[in-house]
Protein backbone atom coordinates (compact mmCIF):
# COMPACT_ATOMS: atom_id res chain seq x y z
CA UNK A 1 0.00 0.00 0.00
CA UNK A 2 1.49 3.26 -0.96
CA UNK A 3 2.38 5.25 2.26
CA UNK A 4 0.37 8.69 2.83
CA UNK A 5 2.42 12.06 3.33
CA UNK A 6 0.71 14.94 4.80
CA UNK A 7 1.05 18.33 3.44
CA UNK A 8 3.20 20.39 6.56
CA UNK A 9 0.80 23.86 5.33
CA UNK A 10 -2.42 22.69 5.11
CA UNK A 11 -2.46 18.88 6.63
CA UNK A 12 -4.13 17.29 4.00
CA UNK A 13 -3.13 13.59 3.19
CA UNK A 14 -2.14 12.86 -0.03
CA UNK A 15 0.11 9.96 -2.14
CA UNK A 16 1.25 12.72 -4.53
CA UNK A 17 4.93 14.42 -4.18
CA UNK A 18 2.90 17.57 -4.55
CA UNK A 19 0.01 18.58 -2.07
CA UNK A 20 -3.56 19.09 -4.05
CA UNK A 21 -5.18 21.48 -1.94
CA UNK A 22 -1.81 24.60 -1.37
CA UNK A 23 0.20 22.71 -4.14
CA UNK A 24 3.26 22.88 -1.53
CA UNK A 25 5.82 20.55 -1.79
CA UNK A 26 6.56 20.17 1.99
CA UNK A 27 5.17 16.97 2.77
CA UNK A 28 5.86 14.59 6.20
CA UNK A 29 5.52 11.12 6.64
CA UNK A 30 5.39 11.79 10.47
CA UNK A 31 1.79 12.70 10.74
CA UNK A 32 -0.83 11.49 13.15
CA UNK A 33 -4.69 11.59 14.03
CA UNK A 34 -6.76 11.25 10.72
CA UNK A 35 -10.06 13.32 10.01
CA UNK A 36 -12.12 12.28 6.83
CA UNK A 37 -14.46 15.52 5.98
CA UNK A 38 -17.27 14.48 3.98
CA UNK A 39 -19.94 17.32 4.52
CA UNK A 40 -18.14 20.21 4.91
CA UNK A 41 -21.17 22.70 5.96
CA UNK A 42 -22.49 20.74 8.85
CA UNK A 43 -19.44 18.75 10.28
CA UNK A 44 -18.16 20.80 13.94
CA UNK A 45 -14.98 19.62 13.61
CA UNK A 46 -14.22 21.02 10.30
CA UNK A 47 -15.62 24.31 11.38
CA UNK A 48 -13.05 24.08 14.54
CA UNK A 49 -9.98 23.29 12.81
CA UNK A 50 -10.78 26.01 9.71
CA UNK A 51 -11.61 23.45 6.74
CA UNK A 52 -13.48 24.32 3.95
CA UNK A 53 -12.74 21.20 1.37
CA UNK A 54 -13.95 17.93 2.04
CA UNK A 55 -10.85 15.73 2.24
CA UNK A 56 -8.37 13.44 4.02
CA UNK A 57 -6.43 15.46 6.71
CA UNK A 58 -4.20 14.66 9.47
CA UNK A 59 -4.24 16.41 13.00
CA UNK A 60 -0.79 17.03 13.67
CA UNK A 61 1.87 16.62 11.51
CA UNK A 62 5.56 16.46 12.27
CA UNK B 1 -34.09 29.95 3.72
CA UNK B 2 -33.43 27.96 7.30
CA UNK B 3 -29.56 26.51 8.12
CA UNK B 4 -28.87 22.46 8.36
CA UNK B 5 -28.40 21.60 11.50
CA UNK B 6 -24.79 20.44 12.23
CA UNK B 7 -24.17 16.84 13.31
CA UNK B 8 -24.30 15.08 16.24
CA UNK B 9 -20.88 13.12 17.40
CA UNK B 10 -20.96 9.27 17.76
CA UNK B 11 -18.22 6.76 19.02
CA UNK B 12 -17.68 3.25 17.17
CA UNK B 13 -15.47 0.97 19.73
CA UNK B 14 -12.78 -0.74 17.33
CA UNK B 15 -9.85 -3.38 18.01
CA UNK B 16 -6.83 -1.49 19.00
CA UNK B 17 -4.48 -0.36 16.37
CA UNK B 18 -7.25 -0.71 13.38
CA UNK B 19 -8.64 2.86 14.10
CA UNK B 20 -7.64 3.83 10.31
CA UNK B 21 -8.59 0.61 8.48
CA UNK B 22 -12.11 1.25 10.13
CA UNK B 23 -12.02 4.63 9.63
CA UNK B 24 -11.35 3.91 5.51
CA UNK B 25 -13.59 0.86 5.33
CA UNK B 26 -16.28 3.56 7.07
CA UNK B 27 -15.29 6.26 4.09
CA UNK B 28 -15.56 3.62 1.82
CA UNK B 29 -18.81 2.56 2.61
CA UNK B 30 -20.11 6.44 3.18
CA UNK B 31 -19.22 6.74 -0.82
CA UNK B 32 -20.96 3.38 -2.05
CA UNK B 33 -23.92 4.19 -0.34
CA UNK B 34 -24.00 8.03 -0.93
CA UNK B 35 -24.76 8.06 3.71
CA UNK B 36 -25.22 11.81 5.55
CA UNK B 37 -21.99 11.49 7.18
CA UNK B 38 -20.12 14.67 7.76
CA UNK B 39 -16.87 13.22 9.27
CA UNK B 40 -14.71 10.02 10.63
CA UNK B 41 -11.90 11.28 13.25
CA UNK B 42 -9.47 8.66 14.14
CA UNK B 43 -7.78 10.42 17.69
CA UNK B 44 -4.45 9.05 18.57
CA UNK B 45 -5.59 10.17 22.33
CA UNK B 46 -8.49 7.65 22.32
CA UNK B 47 -7.40 4.38 21.10
CA UNK B 48 -10.00 1.83 20.36
CA UNK B 49 -12.55 4.33 19.00
CA UNK B 50 -13.19 6.25 16.29
CA UNK B 51 -15.39 9.29 16.03
CA UNK B 52 -18.19 9.74 13.26
CA UNK B 53 -20.39 12.73 12.92
CA UNK B 54 -23.78 12.10 12.09
CA UNK B 55 -27.44 12.89 12.30
CA UNK B 56 -29.11 10.26 13.95
CA UNK B 57 -27.18 6.79 15.66
CA UNK B 58 -29.02 4.67 12.61
CA UNK B 59 -27.07 5.86 9.99
CA UNK B 60 -23.70 5.26 12.08
CA UNK B 61 -25.38 1.53 12.56
CA UNK B 62 -25.72 1.19 8.92
CA UNK B 63 -21.76 2.94 8.18
CA UNK B 64 -20.54 0.60 10.40
CA UNK B 65 -22.58 -2.59 10.60
CA UNK B 66 -20.52 -6.14 10.08
CA UNK B 67 -17.60 -3.97 9.29
CA UNK B 68 -14.55 -5.80 10.40
CA UNK B 69 -12.52 -4.53 13.74
CA UNK B 70 -15.61 -3.09 14.52
CA UNK B 71 -16.76 -4.26 17.83
CA UNK B 72 -19.78 -1.86 18.86
CA UNK B 73 -21.55 1.52 18.92
CA UNK B 74 -20.85 3.48 22.25
CA UNK B 75 -24.71 4.63 23.40
CA UNK B 76 -25.25 7.78 24.01
CA UNK B 77 -23.59 11.08 21.88
CA UNK B 78 -20.38 12.61 22.59
CA UNK B 79 -20.18 16.22 23.36
CA UNK B 80 -18.18 18.80 20.70
CA UNK B 81 -16.84 20.03 23.58
CA UNK B 82 -14.89 17.16 24.94
CA UNK B 83 -13.11 16.12 22.00
CA UNK B 84 -12.65 19.75 21.30
CA UNK B 85 -9.07 19.46 23.32
CA UNK B 86 -7.55 16.86 20.97
CA UNK B 87 -7.88 18.45 18.26
CA UNK B 88 -6.83 22.17 18.94
CA UNK B 89 -3.02 21.38 19.46
CA UNK B 90 -1.17 23.84 20.75
CA UNK B 91 1.98 25.35 19.13
CA UNK B 92 5.54 23.57 19.65
CA UNK B 93 7.07 27.14 20.49
CA UNK B 94 5.54 27.27 24.09
CA UNK B 95 6.60 23.94 24.74
CA UNK B 96 10.56 24.99 23.90
CA UNK B 97 12.42 26.07 27.08
CA UNK B 98 16.22 26.90 26.73
CA UNK B 99 18.38 23.85 27.39
CA UNK B 100 16.13 21.28 25.57
CA UNK B 101 17.86 18.31 23.42
CA UNK B 102 15.31 18.68 19.79
CA UNK B 103 16.16 17.07 16.41
CA UNK B 104 15.66 19.04 13.52
CA UNK B 105 13.29 16.87 11.60
CA UNK B 106 12.95 18.68 8.26
CA UNK B 107 15.35 21.26 6.24
CA UNK B 108 19.11 21.01 5.54
CA UNK B 109 19.76 19.89 9.24
CA UNK B 110 17.11 16.86 9.08
CA UNK B 111 18.03 14.07 11.63
CA UNK B 112 20.64 16.15 13.39
CA UNK B 113 20.15 16.99 17.73
CA UNK B 114 20.18 20.06 18.97
CA UNK B 115 19.95 22.29 22.05
CA UNK B 116 18.27 25.43 22.27
CA UNK B 117 19.78 28.30 22.93
CA UNK B 118 17.75 31.12 22.08
CA UNK B 119 13.59 31.29 21.65
CA UNK B 120 11.47 33.64 19.68
CA UNK B 121 8.29 33.65 20.37
CA UNK B 122 6.46 36.23 18.24
CA UNK B 123 8.38 34.54 15.08
CA UNK B 124 8.23 31.23 16.28
CA UNK B 125 11.41 30.63 15.97
CA UNK B 126 14.30 29.05 17.76
CA UNK B 127 18.26 29.45 18.14
CA UNK B 128 19.95 26.01 18.23
CA UNK B 129 23.48 24.67 19.07
CA UNK B 130 23.66 21.70 16.37
CA UNK B 131 25.45 18.57 18.79
CA UNK B 132 26.58 16.79 15.85
CA UNK B 133 28.48 19.17 14.40
CA UNK B 134 32.46 19.52 15.47
CA UNK B 135 32.10 23.15 16.65
CA UNK B 136 29.43 24.97 17.65
CA UNK B 137 27.14 26.16 14.97
CA UNK B 138 24.10 28.49 15.99
CA UNK B 139 21.28 28.36 13.94
CA UNK B 140 17.64 29.84 13.91
CA UNK B 141 15.39 27.31 12.82
CA UNK B 142 11.63 27.68 12.36
CA UNK B 143 10.15 25.71 15.64
CA UNK B 144 7.76 23.51 13.88
CA UNK B 145 10.78 21.75 12.54
CA UNK B 146 11.73 20.43 15.98
CA UNK B 147 11.10 17.70 17.50
CA UNK B 148 11.63 17.63 21.60
CA UNK B 149 13.47 14.84 22.80
CA UNK B 150 14.30 15.51 26.41
CA UNK B 151 13.72 18.72 28.24
CA UNK B 152 16.38 20.40 29.72
CA UNK B 153 17.36 19.82 33.70
CA UNK B 154 16.11 22.95 35.15
CA UNK B 155 12.44 22.25 33.68
CA UNK B 156 12.37 18.59 35.10
CA UNK B 157 13.40 19.67 38.66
Amino acid sequence: MVKELACRKCKTLTTDRICPNCKSKDLSPNWSGLIIIEDIDRSLVAKTLDISKTGRYALKVT
Amino acid sequence: MSEKPNCKIFAIKTTGGQEKIVANLVANRISMRKLPICSILVLDSIKGYILLEADNAQIVNEAVSSLKHVKGQVPGLIQHEDIEKFLITKPIINELNVDDIVEIIAGPFKGMKAKINRIEVARSEATIILLDAPYQLPVTIDADYLKILSHSESEKT
